[in-house]
């Protein structure tokens, strides 16, 4: 339930430029949350999706090293602009965890990373509200078995 | 601010390895949560397609490293797995695919499931020791 008093649920954005990884880190997320991912390769294109659109996005996950506008610089601005949404960095490069920290990111996710990790994220910054039938990016849950 | 992933020391960028072992222990996530009845969505459904075709591909290559017609590979290819492992692997793909894609699952395909994962996880546990926690949870 948002600000608001109604039901909405969380939306999620990924941006990286390493295909190999952002569709591994959106298919661990879709998987454990069942809902549809929004990816970008470059942080301006993602930061000109959260202008124009700024109510479907509540969490950015992003690389540090990204095209146009570094992870760095998306998450100075998403704090600066958009305080209420949750940041997690993703790095290889270990110096970015001062930074990160002091720019106000909520979480810091060290390269590799594992499916452990993400699944703790999702756990950590994703509550699942009850079940929204009239959602368009999501469904229901049924049981195979 | 919440820390994960990898210790500062051990940061670097993913490689194909990565991505591998990482998609095969979600792969060993799905199966597992098949078997104990976790509900399936849409999306979920996608990602374990999604997944599996991406294990299943990876592995064709792997296979063909031990009858060595492999192109060259990164590194822990060259581990000491077998050609059998690749092969259950393999068949794990297909197994997740077939859930994935609405196929009936008996008990005994449930079964054939579960023991196939078990022995994934022991080969992969046996070889890489920093995979146990996950695999005692998974």
């Amino acid at each position: 339930m948002d600000s608001a008093g109604t039901n909405r649920e969380v939306q999620i954005i990924v941006v990286d430029d390493d295909q190999l990884v952002r569709d591994f880190a959106v298919h661990t997320i879709e998987y454990g949350i069942n809902r549809k991912i929004t990816t970008f390769e470059t942080g301006f294109n993602a930061w000109q999706f959260l202008q124009k659109r700024p109510d479907d996005t509540d969490i950015v996950i992003a690389d540090a090293n990204i095209p146009d506008m570094d992870g760095i610089e998306l998450l100075k601005k998403v704090k600066e602009e958009f305080p209420e949404k949750k940041f997690v960095l993703t790095t290889s490069n270990p110096d970015f965890e001062t930074i990160a920290s002091k720019m106000g990111a909520d979480a810091f996710l060290s390269k590799p990373y594992d499916v452990n990790d993400l699944f703790t994220i999702v756990q950590q910054f994703f509550a699942i509200p009850a079940r929204q039938p009239n959602h368009p990016e999501s469904d229901s849950l049924e049981s195979d078995s | 601010m919440l820390r994960l992933g990898s210790k500062p020391n051990q940061s670097r960028e993913m490689d194909l390895d990565d991505i591998f072992l990482s998609r095969l222990k979600l792969l060993v996530i799905m199966g597992k949560s098949y078997i104990e009845g976790c509900p399936c969505g849409r999306h979920r459904r996608r990602a374990m397609l999604e997944n599996a075709r991406h294990i299943e591909s990876e592995s064709i290559d792997l296979g063909g490293l031990v009858t060595g017609s492999a192109q060259p590979t990164p590194t822990w290819r060259a581990m000491e797995f077998d050609h059998i492992f690749f092969q259950r692997v393999k068949l794990l793909a297909v197994m997740i695919k077939a859930i994935g894609k609405g196929f009936p699952m008996g008990e005994h395909r449930k079964q054939a499931m579960q023991e196939n994962i078990d022995i994934i996880c022991e080969t992969i546990t046996f070889n890489n020791q920093s995979d146990m926690p996950f695999l005692k949870v998974a």
